[in-house]
């Protein structure tokens, strides 16, 4: 329940000056579900789907995207601040794996490369961007949102 | 440093607990605590880093974490503003074994010994091994500062924490049936007016005999980040001070309070998930 909640009498937790306080030093990360955009969790079934995809699948001798892709692809999207619609996600030859947003007349691809390099390119009425120096790649999430 | 191996032999066994022989467990941290070290600055974290480095090749920078205490009785309060003069740029450095399971985190006041699943089809290795591999590290870090001329950390507060999480379709198949991992729920069953719930979170404390700490369980359905998939984390955190900073009380503490964190686990969840985990 949110703490902006909508009764007014006054309580103080009991156990307040107890409760459990995370120190942080847990490394692996997870996020709790109520904390995750519907959006993300479509995306992630369809990221896991991408483990099964049969060698040669592109005709060019190409693997599936990897676990270390597909761990850097989920892990990347958890952090994406905002809603947007469930990406397009694909496959790319070689091994990596491609999204693309669109919202209006903006679009956002970005790809995960095989050895977990991130490259994005945002697009606007037909033409790309250019972005020198890189920007922060959430930023552009914010871009997209700002259409 | 000389009783170190009178430390490892006398309490490295794990008789008398619960053990499993497929344990649900993703992540284990130990964690000591201690005031910041007077004088450990910025280079220090590479010269430490370049004297475990054969067993640590890879290092990540970090945001530091806070200084956490159990305290008991009633909340104190403070009576002026604290300030605190920053004399140094804090940081926390991550030093990871080549394959990221093991890693040691370092701070001017903290030093964490974790062992976590990175592929996911990890074996735990269990107790003993990793109390082992604390002391190793934790004496290598004594005997550099003492090399550096610090004085020795006085460790105030140790914490043990696991993270175990239980996937769904393994013994149980959704919230409405969380009374069969959660020994202490009784769930509503059928003619009853909710259907099941969605998801469900929990959180229970204890508290460890003679105000030595306290044990946190929390039930929090995550997003697991190394592949997306919804499962219910277990957190089990043994929190508390150590009788004085002398290695042999703080392996003494860090014992009891993975003995709580263990049988805690036990307790909290039902025999038909302890058939799941193979439950010795």
């Amino acid at each position: 329940m949110s703490a902006a909640a909508a009764t007014t009498n006054l309580v103080t937790q009991a156990t307040h000056h107890h409760a459990y306080q995370n120190s942080g030093i847990v490394v692996n990360q997870a996020v709790p579900v109520a904390a995750v955009a519907q959006w993300k969790l479509e995306a992630f079934d369809k990221i896991a789907a991408l483990e099964h995809l049969p060698r040669n699948w592109d005709g060019y001798n190409s693997n599936a995207p990897s676990r270390a892709v597909r761990q850097r692809a989920i892990e990347f999207l958890l952090k994406v601040p905002g809603e947007f619609p469930v990406p397009l996600i694909v496959p790319v030859s070689g091994g990596g794996m491609h999204f693309e947003w669109s919202a209006g007349v903006r679009e956002l691809d970005l790809s995960i490369e095989p050895d977990g390099g991130i490259e994005a390119l945002r697009v606007e009425n037909g033409m790309p961007m250019e972005s020198d120096p890189p920007e922060d790649l959430l930023s552009f999430f914010e871009w997209l949102a700002a259409r | 440093m000389s009783n170190h191996s009178q430390i490892a032999s006398s309490t490295a066994t794990d008789s008398g607990l619960p053990d499993f022989a497929q344990p649900p467990v993703d992540e284990t941290a130990i964690s000591l605590q201690f005031p910041p070290i007077r004088g450990f600055n910025v280079p220090h974290f590479g010269l430490y880093w370049n004297r475990v480095r054969q067993d640590f090749d890879r290092f990540e920078i970090q945001q530091p974490i806070t200084n956490l205490i159990e305290t008991f009785g009633p909340p104190v309060k403070k009576r002026r503003p604290s300030i605190e003069m920053l004399e140094l740029p804090e940081i926390r450095c991550w030093i990871l074994d080549h394959t990221g399971n093991r890693l040691v985190q370092v701070q001017r006041d903290r030093f964490v010994h974790n062992w976590r699943k990175v592929v996911g089809n990890e074996t735990y290795p269990r107790y003993p091994i990793l109390r082992e591999s604390l002391l190793k590290e934790w004496t290598r870090f004594c005997e550099f500062l003492r090399d550096e001329g610090l004085a020795p950390p006085e460790v105030n507060q140790c914490e043990v924490t696991y993270v175990n999480n239980i996937e769904c379709n393994k013994g149980w198949n959704g919230y409405g049936e969380l009374d069969k991992v959660i020994a202490t729920l009784a769930t509503p069953k059928a003619n009853t007016f909710l259907p099941g719930p969605e998801r469900v979170n929990m959180q229970a404390i204890y508290r460890l005999p003679d105000d030595a700490g306290r044990l946190y369980i929390a039930f929090v359905p995550v997003i697991r980040g190394r592949d997306g998939v919804e499962v219910l984390q277990m957190t089990l955190t043994a929190r508390g001070a150590p009788k004085s900073p002398s290695v042999e009380d703080v392996f003494s503490w860090i014992d009891l309070g993975r003995k709580w964190v263990v049988r805690g686990f036990a307790d909290f969840t039902t025999p038909e998930m302890h058939s799941v985990w193979e439950k010795q």
